[in-house]
C-alpha cells in the first residue's frame, strides 16, 4: 500500500527560490504565448506584435498620461477617505455597544451594493463630477476597511494591556506603542487589497459618471470598436497597478514587519 | 500559550483593549434595535438629500411608490428568473474552475510558482474591461459576457483556495505519515475535513461576486435581467425604480447568500 | 561624660508595605481568603502556594491592577488602600516576558522609564547600567524576538529596574524557561543582591527556588488562600542552590505544606 510521503526537509531553500522564479518567468511567457496564437487565430484580437509596435506611440502622447494621473488621484483620494471612514467605523464598532451595532449595519450594507448600482446612484446624487467617482470608491472600500481594522482590534493581546497598566503607560504612549503595531498588519493587509480593489472600482465609475480618467477611455475605447486602444490602456493600467504595488506597498510592508524576523 | 485568567479589571491606566461591558439588555434585542435605529436614520438623511439635490434624487416616499410597482409587477418575475440562473452558472463554473486550479496549485508548489502571476495580473484586470474585451472579441451576446466575468472571478476563487490549502496544519501530515496513512486514507480523514472551510470560502466568495458582477453585465449588455431594467431606469432618469429593483435584487441576493452560508459555516474546532 | 547617641530602635522604621486582613477576589470569586503581610525596605519576600491560590492575584494588588474586596494596604505607614496605583511605583516581571515585540530591547526600556516620569537625560545611564546588571548589554539593539527566553526575561527584569521603582513584583519568572537558563538567573539576581534594592516579593511554586533567593517566605494555602506559615531565612549571601541547609529546610517545608496543601484537597476546598 502506497502511503504519502512528506517533502524531504532538506531540500535546499535557494535552489527552490531559483525554480519558482523561472516557473513564474514561464507563467508571464506563457500569457504572451497565448495572446500570439490567439492573435492569429482571431481577427478582432489584435496580435501581440501589432500592440506592442504601438505602444510607444500611445505612451508617447501627453493626455495619455494626464488621464492616468488623473485616475491615479481618484485612487488615492477616495482610499485616503476609505480608510478614515474605515477606521472610525472599526474604533465605534470595537468600543461602543449600540452605536458599534449601528455602524455595523451601515457596513454590513456597503459590503451588500454592488458597485454598478452605487456608480448610477452617484450619478444622480452628485451628477457628472469628481465627488461622484470618489464616492463610489470610497463607499466601495470603507466597508472592508473597517471590517480588518475591527479584526485588528479585536485581537489586541489583553496581557500587554496588563503590561501597560502596570507601567503607568500614558494614553498617548499606549496608542503609539502598544495599540497601532497590533493593528498595522491588519491595516497593511487592508491597503493591499482595498487598493487593488480601488483600481478597479475607479474604473467602472469613471464610465458610467465622467467624461475623463482611464475608465472613460475604456469606455470610448469600446464605443469606437479600437480594440487595440483597449489593450494599450489595459496594459498602462495593469502595468501602474503593479508596478505600485509591488515596488510601493509589499516594501512598506516588509519594513513594518522587519521585527519578526528572527536572526 | 498558556491559558491566563483575564478578569475583568480596573486599571488605572486607560484600558485598550475591548472592555467587557456589562449589558442590560439582552443581545438580540440590542442587535434588532441597532438595525432600527440605523434603518431610522438612513431613511431620515436620504429624505434630506433627497430636498437638497432638488429633483435628482427621489424622495423615501417615491421610492416606496416604485417599490411597490415593481414588487406587484410580472414582469420582475421573469426578469429575476434570467438573472438567478446566470448568477447561478457562473457562480458554478467560477467556483468550479477556481477550486480545480487551486486545489492543483495548493498542493503542487511549482504549479503555484508557475500560476502566480497569471493569477497577479488576472486580478489585475478590472471586470468591466473583462466584459469590454469579450464583447469585442466574441460579440454582445449573453455567454460572452457571462464567460468574462468567469474569468474575472476564477483568480479570487483560486487564491481563497490556495491560501487555506497552504496555511493549513501540515502537522498532521506527519502524523499520517509516521502513522503510515494509505493515500485514501489520509485523503479522507486529514484533507477532506481541513478542505472544507476552503471551500467553504470559495463558494461564498464565487457567489458574492458572481451577482454583483452579472448585474454588471446585465447593464452593460443584455436586453433582459435585472441589471438591464436598472439601466433602463437609469437612461430613462427613473432614479425611483432604479433604487427600487436595486433594493430587491440586493435584498434577494443577500438572502440566497445566508442561504448558502448556513450550511457551510464552519464548524466548531474541535 | 559622652553624649549618648540614641538610635532610633529598629522596629521604629515603618516596612513599606503593610497588608492587614486583606481579601482579595474578583465577582463571585475568593483568591485569596485573608493575609497578613509586611514588607520591609530592602527585603525580598515570596509567596509560594499550589497552582491557581491566588498568588498572582495579591500581585495584582500590589501593582494596582486590582482592589482588596476587604482589609487595608499601608504604604510607608499610611494608609493607602484603594490608591495602591498611585502611591506605590512597581516594576513588573511577568511569567511571559511582556516585552513589545516591535520595538528594540533598548526602546522598550526608554518608553518603560518615559512612563514613570523618569527624566530624559537619565534614560542611557540606566539602560547601560542595568541591561548590563543582566548581562544583557550586548543586545541593547535587538529586537526581542532575536533574543532567547532566558534573555528575554533578564530585559523584561532590567525594565522593572530601570524604572527604579518602590518595589519589585515578580510574578514566576523563571517557570518557562529551562532549568538550566534559570538556575544562572537566580544565581545571578542572589550574587548582585546590595542594600539599596527595591524590596521585592516574589511568587514561585517551586520551594526551593523561594528559599534560595528570599529573606522570608510566606506559604499559602489552597485558594480561596490564607497564610499557613513564614519562615525567615537567615543564611548569608551570596547563597548556593544546592546548600544542604537550604535542602534540609526544603525538605521540612515540603513535608509540612503538603500535608497542609492535601488536608484543604480532602476537605473539599477546591480553588
Amino acid at each position: 500500500m502506497t502511503s504519502i510521503t512528506l517533502a524531504p526537509p532538506g531540500a535546499a531553500a535557494g535552489s527552490r527560490a531559483r525554480v519558482q522564479a523561472a516557473l513564474s518567468a514561464a507563467g508571464v511567457l506563457s500569457i504572451v504565448a497565448v495572446w500570439w496564437i490567439a492573435g492569429d487565430a482571431t481577427r478582432f484580437l489584435p496580435g501581440v506584435g501589432e500592440v506592442f509596435g504601438s505602444l510607444p506611440t500611445f505612451l508617447s502622447s501627453p493626455l495619455v498620461w494626464q488621464e492616468a494621473a488623473l485616475t491615479t488621484w481618484r485612487v488615492v483620494c477616495s482610499l485616503a477617505i476609505g480608510f478614515v471612514l474605515g477606521t472610525a467605523a472599526a474604533v465605534v464598532m470595537t468600543r461602543m455597544e449600540f452605536w458599534g451595532r449601528v455602524v455595523g449595519a451601515y457596513v454590513a450594507i456597503a459590503t451588500a451594493v454592488p458597485s454598478t448600482i452605487l456608480a448610477l446612484l452617484a450619478l444622480f446624487i452628485f451628477r457628472k463630477s469628481d465627488a461622484g467617482v470618489v464616492f463610489v470608491v470610497a463607499v466601495t472600500t470603507f466597508p472592508f476597511i473597517a471590517v480588518l481594522l475591527r479584526e485588528g482590534l479585536r485581537s489586541l493581546s489583553g496581557n500587554l494591556d496588563e503590561m501597560t497598566s502596570v507601567y503607568r503607560f500614558g494614553r498617548a504612549s499606549a496608542v503609539r506603542h502598544v495599540v497601532l503595531p497590533q493593528v498595522l498588519p491588519y491595516a497593511l493587509t487592508a491597503l493591499r487589497n482595498e487598493y487593488a480593489h480601488a483600481w478597479k472600482v475607479v474604473v467602472l465609475a469613471e464610465l458610467f459618471i465622467i467624461n475623463s480618467g482611464m475608465g472613460w477611455q475604456f469606455s470610448q475605447a469600446f464605443d469606437r470598436f479600437q480594440l487595440q486602444r483597449v489593450m494599450h490602456w489595459l496594459l498602462l493600467f495593469v502595468a501602474i497597478l503593479l508596478v505600485t504595488e509591488y515596488l510601493i506597498i509589499r516594501p512598506a510592508e516588509q519594513r513594518a514587519l522587519r521585527w519578526k524576523e528572527r536572526e | 500559550m498558556t491559558a491566563t485568567l483575564t478578569p475583568p479589571t480596573t486599571t488605572t491606566a486607560p484600558g485598550l483593549s475591548p472592555r467587557r461591558v456589562r449589558r442590560k439588555w439582552p443581545g438580540p434585542a440590542i442587535g434588532a434595535a441597532a438595525w432600527l435605529v440605523a434603518a431610522v436614520l438612513a431613511l431620515a438623511v436620504w429624505e434630506a438629500v433627497s430636498r437638497a439635490s432638488g429633483q435628482w434624487v427621489p424622495s423615501v416616499s417615491e421610492i416606496a411608490d416604485s417599490l411597490t410597482t415593481v414588487l406587484s409587477g410580472p414582469q420582475l418575475l421573469d426578469d429575476g428568473l434570467v438573472t438567478l440562473r446566470r448568477v447561478a452558472l457562473v457562480t458554478a463554473a467560477s467556483v468550479l474552475g477556481g477550486t480545480v486550479i487551486g486545489l492543483a496549485a495548493g498542493f503542487c508548489w511549482p504549479l503555484r510558482a508557475f500560476l502566480r502571476p497569471i493569477l497577479v495580473i488576472g486580478l489585475a484586470v478590472p471586470d468591466l474591461v473583462y466584459i469590454i474585451m469579450a464583447i469585442l472579441i466574441l460579440g454582445a451576446t449573453e455567454t460572452s459576457g457571462m464567460v468574462a466575468i468567469t474569468v474575472a472571478i476564477v483568480p479570487l476563487v483560486a487564491n481563497v483556495v490556495i491560501a487555506a490549502v497552504t496555511d493549513r496544519d501540515t502537522s498532521l501530515d506527519e502524523m499520517a505519515a509516521t502513522y503510515r496513512f494509505g493515500r485514501w486514507d489520509y485523503a479522507r480523514h486529514v484533507l477532506l475535513d481541513q478542505l472544507k472551510p476552503a471551500m467553504a470560502a470559495a463558494v461564498r466568495t464565487g457567489f458574492a461576486f458572481s451577482w454583483k458582477l452579472v448585474v454588471l453585465m446585465e447593464t452593460i449588455t443584455t436586453p433582459d435581467g435585472i441589471g438591464a431594467r436598472i439601466y433602463e431606469a437609469f437612461r430613462f432618469l427613473r432614479p425611483q425604480d432604479m433604487i427600487a429593483y436595486a433594493l430587491v435584487f440586493i435584498v434577494v441576493m443577500k438572502f440566497v447568500e445566508w442561504v448558502i452560508v448556513l450550511p457551510l459555516r464552519p464548524s466548531a474546532r474541535r | 561624660m559622652t553624649a549618648q547617641v540614641i538610635e532610633p530602635a529598629v522596629g521604629a522604621v515603618r516596612p513599606l508595605i503593610e497588608v492587614d486582613a486583606v481579601r482579595i477576589g474578583y465577582p463571585g470569586r475568593v483568591a485569596v481568603e485573608r493575609i497578613d503581610l509586611t514588607v520591609a525596605e530592602n527585603e525580598f519576600v515570596s509567596i509560594i502556594g499550589p497552582s491557581g491560590c491566588g498568588k498572582s492575584t495579591l500581585l495584582h494588588v500590589l501593582s494596582g491592577l486590582n482592589e482588596p474586596l476587604d482589609g487595608a494596604i499601608s504604604i510607608r505607614g499610611r494608609e493607602a488602600t484603594g490608591e495602591v496605583g498611585s502611591r506605590l511605583r512597581a516594576g513588573y516581571v511577568f511569567q511571559d516576558h511582556r516585552l513589545l515585540p516591535w520595538r528594540t530591547v533598548a526602546q522598550n526600556l526608554d518608553i518603560a522609564m518615559k512612563n514613570a516620569g523618569v527624566p530624559k537625560a537619565e534614560w542611557t545611564g540606566r539602560r547601560a547600567r542595568y541591561l548590563a546588571l543582566l548581562h544583557v548589554a550586548e543586545y541593547e539593539n535587538s529586537f526581542p524576538m532575536n533574543l532567547s527566553g532566558g534573555q528575554r526575561q533578564r530585559v523584561s527584569i532590567a525594565r522593572a529596574l530601570a524604572v527604579e521603582p518602590d518595589v519589585v513584583l515578580m510574578d514566576e519568572p523563571f517557570s518557562g524557561l529551562d532549568e538550566v537558563t534559570a538556575r544562572t538567573i537566580r544565581k545571578q539576581l542572589d550574587a548582585t543582591r546590595s542594600p539599596h534594592d527595591p524590596s521585592t516579593v516574589f511568587v514561585t511554586h517551586s520551594i526551593r527556588e523561594a528559599l534560595f533567593l528570599s529573606d522570608r517566605v510566606v506559604m499559602l494555602s489552597r485558594g480561596p488562600a490564607r497564610v499557613i506559615k513564614e519562615i525567615t531565612i537567615d543564611l548569608p549571601r551570596p547563597r548556593v542552590y544546592d546548600d544542604p541547609r537550604l535542602v534540609v529546610l526544603e525538605q521540612q517545608v515540603v513535608a509540612e505544606v503538603l500535608q497542609q496543601w492535601e488536608i484543604d484537597t480532602d476537605s473539599g476546598e477546591q480553588p
